[in-house]
């Protein structure tokens, strides 16, 4: 590192160390890269651990030469063996009856001795007091030293770590074996009582001057849960290990088995042939390599490692071979794949001293491959793939939600809370016991019913930390498109939360917030508005200044306000948004990129399309430079670029755009989910614009079968699909098929939204157009002509709703009566439009001209001159035939 | 000492001084001083002001007590590794090692005062000001106040350097085979 990087990782540590939780990720997200970052939180997790450890090694060193304590309870002391960060280890004697006994005192240090502490060392003690086994160094005694200190003696073994003595006493193969398999014996008897040690390394195998091996220290050993015991196992957390011997899944997180210690031992066995570690890791790699390759490297066969010095010793063409196959199977990545005890590994190595064959056998390599390609880079091989994903994708969709909410409530003392949740919602996802291999088609919604019966069965949580967690939940729900159960767990969150903080807290508007969200994203604006703006109003008069929730508030009413469709009050709102985002303590840039979003759809909306399409390549931008393309919300800039492109004509780059769109939410969310119908719509209409009635059809299709499981019958989200069903039936001439989606349509939204929502007024207009098609311009002419003059009244004449209400209108007036105020009308209409081409417009201008053509047969060929300029205006489809595309740089990416 | 009574990191330290304060440490450290009581735990930065009041007594001449103390940091952390190296530590079974995030020896990342030593030293290399105040503050025992002074820094320079600086040195000797 130079001194320059270090000055910049200073800086930004400092500014780090200001922020918490959600505001601390933003932070280290916007700005530092991968390797920064990386070293940016290793930093701050060290700074949070509270651990002193640089003053506990000065320490230690200063006491190295300090007068021991003289006693421990029965023993006199001898000496100091070692340190942890809270406690020390002491040799100590005693005689018992005519002998001296030796035993390894472990101390708890003054000052320390957190209950959790206590906890772990009467874990410790009661496990060791089970075990009985000539290669387990057992409990000898244990109590309270002076100031009820709580001590551990155990039996004190006076040798070498395993490595180190194999190596001193130089042993060939056959004796490194009977070695190994006395710790192997000592590992299954510790199994046989249900005991896990996860921590197995030479350094806690002790071997004496006689060759007799010891198994050392349970510090951190674990009592399996046996079936049927009540026992919370799954709430348990994966303790401390030593990452070079430690599985996968431990460092994965999930649960440890016996599997585990399997993993472990051959990693020990692995060294002990070949000297070396499994792994190639350099001097210089961190934490983080080393995890990767345990993780995801497949270890090379330790005959292939052999060092030279030892391969008289351990020839390699011994280790060739099935001792290569056997300590390759230990060392699988997936625990089921490893041996399925300790006594099988065991009795594959007779086998090989006998000159048997062995049970092990290679990988396959077509299963290595398999495994090479699915798996994502940080290694996810425990055969639950499915299951991984769907979790990362619930956990992280409710996760950043959580980070949020953290944010919001920091005024409260929230760390542990957060911590409960954190280890609450990570043990969730674990399978139950952890013997049992996880199944790999339980889904996410399993999980997340798991989750919510469990708080439920809580029967003692603290209301404030069940709130949270019922926020969490819910928010998962919601995110994976139940949109019942993710309300209900908002709702029951916001009632507990009203009930413990009163009506005006932080916490309170948070959970407003959300739950205004979904329901506005689920088309439910009638219950979305009080909610929403309840949040706003709480989060005004907290006055807590330029922060993230107020920005976000304003956020969340300037996109509800443009559901209403005032678009320019959303606007204002949005605007503001983005200068309390700016001017916030913890400017956030993802916000920022969301606000301008936002801003985008109501420019569109306005049909200010050229402003629309560059803010929204604003917000693109933005989001690049955050690296979040392969995000849900990187998806939906995409899908407003290609609305904004098509409504100005930019076919090409719009089809380009949406597909993009779409191939990222469907990575995103692999089931149903609302996000995936605007996505399909939007891609439907756009190929019924280009007459490609095919594809216009699967995508319908699937739009309206997820629009009806996620939002139920009647949602907006179904009007929706029905909208574009209706366009579809008007251009394929089929009267039929579009009066009856549109009537659905204009059914839904009627009921939903309110009186004078354009929305309303498109599902109207869709309608007439249908009924004009039918052949029955009596009925469609007072529909249309009552939206026509609504939206004189709201609209500019450039505006596509107003132009199309003027169309449909005049046709259905001329179909009745051909008079000369109607083609007044169409000619204002052909008229419309501003100097760059808008799809959005033309289309309309050119239905204008054609209709002109037809009531005014004397001007006919102008007009339809004048509709076909309009018309080359814009190009094909890809893969249309004929015409050349357009400017294939048109997208401006 | 015309340039100020404040040394600067990394300046040399007399080397007749640096030897006298060693050997009071030394003793002092090993218990050695005969017919004395001493207190049953005795930290480095104990053995710090116990030299400081021995050297006092000794009326030699200092220009300060952050000064001495600052001198007396260095030397300290000195006699530490010297007598950790002396002992054997560093060896695969020697040392005595401090387990960090661990109730027990043994379960996580070890470091002795080497390992530190080592990454007081990388520190030192990009930012030897950083390096300067872990030194005075865990070897000297300083306040923020007389590190301050000894460094001509605002106290909370001297807190905020310290933080980016344990920190970062946390992370050092996790990373530490």
């Amino acid at each position: 590192m130079k001194p320059a990087d270090f000055a910049r990782l200073d800086a930004l540590f400092n500014e780090a160390v200001a922020l918490t939780g959600a505001a601390r990720d933003r932070f280290i997200d916007d700005r530092c890269d991968g390797q920064t970052a990386h070293q940016l939180r290793a930093m701050l997790a060290a700074d949070d651990s509270g651990e002193d450890l640089l003053a506990a090694v000065i320490a230690l060193e200063g006491e190295a030469n300090e007068p021991l304590p003289t006693r421990i309870g029965p023993f006199e002391i001898e000496g100091l063996i070692g340190a942890g960060g809270m406690g020390r280890v002491y040799r100590g004697s005693r005689r018992v009856d005519d002998a001296v006994q030796t035993v390894a005192i472990k101390l708890l240090q003054t000052g320390v001795s957190s209950p959790s502490l206590i906890e772990r060392f009467r874990v410790e003690r009661s496990l060791l007091a089970r075990l009985n086994h000539p290669n387990i160094a057992g409990l000898i005694d244990a109590g309270e030293a002076e100031r009820g200190l709580p001590y551990v003696a155990m039996e004190y073994v006076d040798g070498e770590s395993l490595t180190a003595y194999a190596e001193h006493q130089e042993l060939r193969l056959e004796a490194v074996l009977a070695l190994f398999r006395q710790l192997g014996e000592a590992v299954a008897y510790a199994h046989r009582n249900l005991v896990v040690h996860r921590d197995l390394k030479p350094d806690n195998v002790i071997v004496d001057a006689a060759g007799h091996l010891k198994l050392l220290d349970f510090g951190i050993a674990k009592q399996l849960p046996r079936h049927g015991d009540a026992e919370p196992g799954t709430l348990t957390r994966a303790g401390a290990m030593t990452p070079p011997y430690a599985a996968p899944e431990q460092i994965r997180g999930e649960p440890v088995t016996t599997q585990s210690d399997v993993y472990a031992l051959g990693v020990v066995l692995y060294e002990l042939l070949t000297g070396r570690l499994p792994y190639r890791v350099t001097a210089d790699a961190d934490a983080l390599e080393l995890g990767r390759q345990i993780c995801d490297t497949q270890p090379q066969p330790p005959s292939t490692r052999q060092s030279g010095a030892r391969s008289a010793r351990l020839p390699r063409r011994r280790l060739r071979g099935d001792l290569d196959r056997i300590v390759l199977k230990a060392l699988r990545k997936e625990p089921e794949r490893r041996y399925e005890s300790v006594d099988a590994l065991l009795e594959d190595i007779d086998r090989f001293l006998e000159g048997r064959p062995v049970s092990a056998r290679p990988d396959a390599l077509g299963y290595r491959l398999g495994k090479f390609l699915t798996r994502n880079p940080l290694g996810a091989a425990l055969g639950v793939l499915l299951l991984t994903t769907l979790i990362a994708f619930a956990v992280t969709a409710g996760w950043q939600a959580l980070r949020l909410a953290e944010e919001r409530d920091r005024a409260r003392q929230e760390a542990a809370a957060a911590n409960a949740v954190a280890d609450f919602m990570v043990d969730i996802f674990r399978v139950s016991d952890p013997r049992e291999s996880a199944s790999g088609d339980l889904s996410a919604r399993d999980l997340l019913d798991r989750a919510a019966a469990t708080i439920e069965a809580e029967a003692d949580l603290d209301p404030l930390l069940r709130a949270r967690l019922m926020h969490v939940i819910g928010l998962s729900f919601s995110n994976i498109g139940d949109y019942e159960r993710g309300m209900a767990m908002l709702t029951g969150a916001l009632a507990l939360r009203e009930r413990e903080l009163g009506p005006t807290s932080l916490a309170v508007s948070d959970s407003l917030n959300r739950i205004g969200n979904f329901h506005r994203m689920y088309g439910r604006l009638d219950l979305a508005e009080p909610a929403l703006e309840r949040a706003l109003e709480i989060r005004r008069s907290l006055d807590l200044g330029p922060s993230y929730d107020l920005a976000d508030a304003h956020n969340n009413f300037g996109l509800f306000q443009y559901e209403l469709w005032q678009n320019e009050r959303a606007l204002q709102l949005l605007d503001q948004a983005i200068d309390l985002h700016r001017r916030s303590p913890t400017p956030n840039r993802a916000s920022i990129a969301t606000a301008m979003h936002n801003q985008a759809l109501a420019l569109n909306r306005l049909a200010r399309y050229s402003e629309a399409k560059a803010r929204i390549e604003e917000a693109l931008a933005l989001k690049r430079e955050l690296g979040l393309e392969a995000r849900s919300t990187y998806a939906n800039s995409l899908a407003v670029l290609g609305t904004v492109e098509q409504n100005r004509g930019e076919f090409q780059a719009a089809w380009t755009d949406r597909q993009a769109s779409l191939e990222i939410r469907r990575a995103v969310y692999p089931g149903a989910h609302p996000n995936l119908v605007s996505g399909l719509v939007g891609l439907a209409a756009l190929a019924i614009d280009r007459r490609r009635m095919e594809e216009a059809d699967a995508w319908l299709a699937e739009a309206l079968t997820i629009a009806l499981e996620t939002g139920g019958e009647n949602s907006l989200l179904e009007a929706r699909v029905r909208m574009v069903e209706g366009r579809r039936g008007l251009a394929k001439r089929e009267p039929a098929a579009a009066q009856m989606a549109f009537r659905r349509a204009v059914e839904i939204r009627n009921g939903r939204l309110r009186q004078d929502h354009p929305s309303r007024w498109a599902a109207q207009l869709g309608l007439a157009d249908a009924l004009l098609l039918a052949g029955d311009p009596a009925g469609a002419a007072p529909l249309a002509e009552a939206i026509r003059q609504r939206s004189e009244v709201r609209f500019e004449m450039n505006h596509p709703l107003r132009l199309e209400a003027e169309v449909v209108s005049a046709a259905a007036a001329l179909a009745g009566n051909p008079n000369a105020a109607a083609r007044e009308d169409l000619r204002r209409v052909a008229a419309a439009g501003g100097e760059e081409p808008a799809w959005a417009v033309d289309r309309l201008r050119i239905r204008a001209l054609e209709l002109l053509a037809r009531f005014e047969p004397g001007k006919a060929p102008a007009h339809r001159a004048a509709a076909a300029a309009l018309a080359a205006r814009y190009g094909p489809l890809p893969g249309d035939p004929g015409k050349t595309p357009r400017d294939p740089g048109e997208s401006g990416r | 000492m015309t340039e100020s009574t404040r040394s600067r990191p990394g300046r040399e330290v007399d080397p007749a001084l640096w030897e006298q304060l060693y050997q009071r440490l030394k003793v002092i450290a090993r218990g050695q001083v005969a017919g004395e009581a001493r207190p049953d735990l005795m930290q480095p930065t104990a053995l710090v002001s116990e030299a400081w009041l021995r050297m006092a007594d000794l009326r030699m001449e200092w220009e300060s007590e952050a000064h001495f103390l600052a001198m007396a940091a260095r030397v300290m952390r000195r006699v530490l590794v010297d007598e950790a190296r002396a002992r054997g530590a560093g060896k695969r079974d020697g040392g005595l090692k401090v387990t960090l995030n661990s109730a027990v020896p043994g379960t996580a990342v070890t470091s002795d005062i080497l390992d530190l030593d080592r990454a007081l030293d990388g520190l030192a290399a990009v930012d030897a000001r950083k390096a300067a105040i872990i030194e005075l503050t865990y070897f000297g025992g300083m306040t923020y106040e007389q590190v301050g002074g000894e460094l001509a820094l605002s106290a909370a320079t001297v807190k905020r350097d310290l933080r980016t600086a344990r920190a970062w040195l946390l992370v050092q000797l996790e990373a530490s085979p």
